[in-house]
């Protein structure tokens, strides 16, 4: 069963806006790296698989991973607040280099890898535009999960 | 640089759901706040354009430029009515049950959201009652 307790005590890189929930595995959707904006499994109760912008079951993100996630593992998701990785681990999600922009907002990747975050707001028609959260720093996203908005 | 450190504990009037940030200039506390894009610092948001309207937190102290202030992004957030009446230009507090928006003021709130084309619709919070707003984010990618 999910573990919704909160995580005190500032264990990083999470903090008190975590849960913990089971890694999933979803076709292609199987381990993922900390930072992985993930939803909930529409087939398995309790486990989060990565989230993608193509289609709604994978555009309603819970959270963005706290730790990485092994398939049939427990993982922490962080909801909302500070996320603190390095730029490495956060190039890792955005394919981009030098870590997060300051200021910039990210959204939901509906590329064709899953679990991504991407600074563009404008997704192809059909699919969901899903704002993430804002980067404090090369190295924080504020996690501010919004609703799917479908492009006409 | 921005300090993220969780403030455990209930530090009034922030909680837990703080984080650390540096002002950019000086403003009110209770102030909705966006993250500087060309300095590690907080400045007051304003709803009239994309990267004034980015809110990530209310101002839970006063902000001296320059000077440390915690921005709640979440939870409840509660002000004396005076304070609070600065912010929306309103008597007597929040409106309970009411939902507050940025305004297109520099550093305002407002229980009406904006209309005009171009500006950006960002709820903040729910007020639970005259001194208390229950900050809850919600960000707008795209402006009217």
């Amino acid at each position: 069963m999910t573990d919704t307790s909160r995580t005190f005590g500032g264990r990083a890189p999470g903090n008190v806006n975590t849960f913990t929930s089971t890694v999933g595995s979803f076709g292609f959707s199987q381990d993922f790296p900390v930072g992985t904006p993930v939803c909930p499994s529409a087939s398995v109760s309790d486990t989060v698989i990565k989230a993608r912008g193509n289609a709604l079951a994978t555009s309603k993100v819970a959270g963005v991973a706290a730790a990485a996630g092994v398939v049939g593992d427990p993982t922490r998701i962080q909801y909302a607040g500070p996320l603190k990785l390095t730029e490495e681990e956060w190039d890792e999600i955005t394919n981009d280099t030098g870590g997060l922009v300051r200021g910039t907002p990210y959204y939901l990747s509906q590329g064709f890898g899953s679990g991504k975050l991407t600074t563009s707001n404008t997704p192809n028609s059909g699919n969901f535009l899903v704002p993430v959260g804002i980067a404090l720093s090369s190295t924080v996203l504020l996690v501010q999960i919004g609703a799917p908005v479908q492009v006409p | 640089m921005t300090d993220v450190t969780t403030r455990a504990g209930a530090n009034p009037p922030g909680n837990g759901t703080t984080y650390n940030a540096i002002a950019g200039t000086t403003f009110l506390i209770g102030t909705p706040v966006v993250q500087d894009p060309s300095t590690p610092s907080v400045l007051p948001g304003q709803a009239t354009n994309a990267v004034a309207s980015r809110v990530v937190g209310l101002a839970a102290g006063a902000g001296v430029e320059g000077g440390p202030v915690p921005v709640q992004y979440a939870g409840p957030l509660q002000l004396t009515v005076a304070q609070w009446d600065a912010l929306t230009g309103d008597t007597g507090g929040l409106i309970r049950g009411e939902l507050y928006f940025l305004d297109v003021a520099l550093g305002k709130l407002s229980v009406n959201p904006p209309v005009a084309g171009g500006q950006f619709v960002v709820a903040v919070g729910m007020a639970s009652a005259a001194t208390e707003l229950i900050v809850n984010i919600t960000p707008a990618p795209l402006p009217i």
